[in-house]
């Protein structure tokens, strides 16, 4: 407990304060700290996989599937009457459709992935920012106190200091025996007495993404939770996982069609020509030779055989691919590939909404702790201040009381003579 | 526990938020008549709607390739159906000048009418179907047969090719008709009958009279396998329906809300 001392050479006021004191638990705030920065952490990565979601906006009409399920149609419908260039046209559409799709859900996700990025670099900044902050009010505690005196409103602002650095990155803080508090994020020391050990951010080549976050001591920095770690993990983990997805995902639709397509024969006789071009999710294109209008509609192969225009077993062939297991070591088709990583991400999409939620209860519970016993109540208050002006009242009247005593005493008695 | 003025600020905003956000989710779900609008209110129902709207999108591919595909197939019934007609009155002209009562004048009038009946079965031959032939296997844009100098020409070696349409998962249905293995003998044994009356022989007509008989029986086997196509088509096309109506139904049950529960809610 920090108590100011009883201030001295203040007689004849009235009142004599004897100490202001700061209600708080050390052992509360560790707590409350803790749960908020696991609250805040799920509430980033919640936030994050909602933008994802909404990227990929899978469960609406615009979603990935519809446009890969019309692709497979266009050709189906194509091999029934393969010399219809109607058809081909239709078929093209649909095909520009899809690459079209999975082009933006490349760029979004990356888009987003950067987006993090700039989230991250905030927060860190943000972080030493406080961590400066927290140093210097270190430094003036420990002055106020080594005098004797309670320096109540930097200790308040430490604190708050601390609370959003506990949101931030899971920082703890530990108050040491001068009233300093030792501020650590898992492990590393963020500040030590009135210095700030501040997190260094580089550009990080190995990762293909900028941000690289060091501790002072040059150790890789992670952060154990707080909104850092969501957001960390949704740059480094969920996102990237989506990638992958969408990438494997283009290269298996792209490369099955075309070698089935190089094997065929367009209306033209042209032969060995790819579908589509590209090598991921970012490049896939449908390929020049079907989008050139010359002679592109024809390019398409539907026919197995040179020379036959009725031809369509090419086209089926294709069209029969959506249930070929093309994918995860041949057990998955790719609309199954593609289904599963929706609900994958469903899945994460729920547990951080649910954790972030619960979190919060428990952090919320927490607070209502802390200000049980540090909070002020006017009621409370109130009370005890008729409290003190009866006690008040009562003394005024024991001073009257006495001041008659003595009134009679000196002006009344022993009147001899008079 | 002590209770503080700011502790009860807290919580009443808490509970309010808490309020408004299931309100949030029930408006949305009345506005958008869906139970989920992101994949992660529902994994399940999310990835249980995807299967179902592919199975529902491979179904209709299915149904409209099955219209193409009958309709191919009437047009081949059509063509058979006429080449069957001119085939029997052929054969009954045939077997009017078997009797040696038939003389050389009656015999002459016999085979020219049946020359007048080869012409449109040639023509049958190269029925066209959205001006693509029907007999001509893959080659669809060249003419099959041509009759000129008394004769029918082959232009194409081979019409052997199966053109298959899906008509369901891993199911398929053969369309076309192999002109060739048809029409050759039919046209060679129509021949034969018309050249044995026009030159007045019985000995040759009756010679003449088994290919022709063989012929048409082919014809009869071609249309009999080509209608039971048809009515194959038909009866998947009323299980494909069956099978969307079921789908739609089971989409509906897992993605739309029932207004009356969202809103006592």
């Amino acid at each position: 407990m920090l108590t100011a001392a009883p201030v001295y050479g203040q007689m004849g006021t009235g009142v004599m304060v004897d100490r202001i004191q700061r209600f708080n638990l050390e052992f509360f705030d560790g707590r409350y700290r803790r749960e908020t920065a696991d609250a805040s952490r799920w509430a980033a990565a919640r936030d994050v996989l909602k933008q994802v979601e909404a990227t990929l906006a899978e469960t609406g009409t615009d979603g990935l599937m519809p446009k890969l399920d019309a692709f497979w149609t266009g050709w189906q419908t194509l091999s029934s009457d393969p010399s219809n260039t109607a058809l081909r046209a239709d078929l093209r559409e649909r095909s520009l459709a899809l690459a079209d799709a999975v082009n933006r859900r490349a760029v979004a996700l990356n888009t987003l992935r950067q987006d993090q990025d700039l989230a991250i670099r905030q927060r860190v900044e943000e972080i030493n920012t406080l961590a400066s902050g927290v140093a210097r009010l270190n430094a003036e505690i420990a002055r106020v106190q080594s005098v004797g005196d309670a320096p109540n409103d930097l200790l308040d602002e430490r604190d708050r200091q601390v609370d959003r650095l506990a949101e931030l990155a899971g920082a703890q803080g530990h108050v040491q025996p001068n009233g300093e508090l030792l501020v650590s994020i898992g492990g590393h020391a963020l500040v030590v007495g009135s210095t700030p050990f501040t997190l260094a951010v580089t550009s990080d080549l190995s990762n293909s993404n900028p941000a690289r976050i060091d501790c002072n001591d040059a150790q890789p920095f992670a952060a154990p939770r707080g909104e850092l770690a969501g957001l960390l993990d949704a740059r480094d983990r969920v996102i990237p996982a989506q990638q992958t997805g969408l990438d494997t995902f283009a290269a298996a639709l792209m490369s099955n069609v075309n070698a089935l397509h190089q094997t065929g024969y367009g209306l033209n006789n042209a032969t060995g020509l790819a579908f589509f071009t590209g090598t991921d999710a970012m490049s896939m294109r449908v390929s020049d030779n079907i989008t050139v209008p010359a002679n592109g509609l024809q390019n398409i192969a539907a026919a197995t055989a040179a020379g036959s225009p009725g031809d369509g077993n090419l086209a089926r062939q294709i069209s029969d691919l959506q249930r070929s297991l093309l994918l995860t070591g041949g057990t998955a088709t790719l609309h199954q590939f593609y289904t599963a990583q929706v609900g994958a991400l469903g899945l994460e999409g729920k547990q951080a909404e649910n954790s972030a939620r619960d979190r919060g209860l428990v952090a919320e519970a927490l607070s209502n702790q802390r200000e049980s016993f540090g909070g002020v109540s006017l009621d409370e208050e109130a009370a005890q201040l008729v409290q003190s002006q009866r006690a008040y009242q009562a003394a005024m009247r024991l001073m009257t009381t006495v001041d008659d005593m003595l009134d009679r005493v000196i002006n009344g008695m022993g009147r001899v003579g008079l | 526990m002590r209770i503080t003025n700011r502790m009860m600020t807290e919580q009443n905003i808490q509970h309010m938020q808490a309020n408004l956000a299931v309100l949030t989710r029930l408006q949305t779900q009345v506005a958008t008549g869906k139970k989920i609008q992101t994949a992660a209110e529902d994994p399940t129902v999310a990835v249980a709607g995807l299967s179902l709207r592919t199975t529902l999108e491979q179904n209709e591919m299915y149904l409209n390739t099955s219209v193409v595909s009958r309709d191919w197939l009437t047009a081949n019934e059509g063509a058979l159906k006429q080449m069957t007609d001119l085939t029997t009155r052929i054969n009954d002209l045939a077997l009017q000048g078997l009797p040696d009562t038939q003389g050389a004048d009656e015999r002459l009038a016999l085979g020219t009418e049946v020359e007048g009946l080869l012409r449109p079965l040639v023509q049958a031959g190269n029925t066209q179907h959205q001006g693509k032939y029907l007999f001509a296997g893959f080659k669809v844009n060249t003419q099959p047969y041509t009759y000129a100098g008394a004769t029918v020409t082959n232009n194409l070696a081979s019409t052997a090719d199966a053109m298959q349409h899906n008509i369901a998962p891993g199911q398929t249905i053969t369309v076309n008709v192999d002109g060739n293995a048809l029409l050759t003998p039919l046209f060679s044994a129509v021949i034969g009958v018309r050249d044995a009356l026009l030159a007045n022989d019985p000995a040759a007509l009756q010679t003449a009279l088994a290919p022709l008989t063989a012929a048409v029986t082919t014809l009869n086997n071609t249309r009999t396998t080509n209608g039971a196509r048809i009515l194959n088509i038909e009866t998947q096309n009323d299980r494909l329906e069956q099978i969307n109506l079921a789908l739609k139904k089971l989409l509906s049950d897992k993605e739309d809300i029932s207004l009356a529960e969202a809103s006592a809610n």
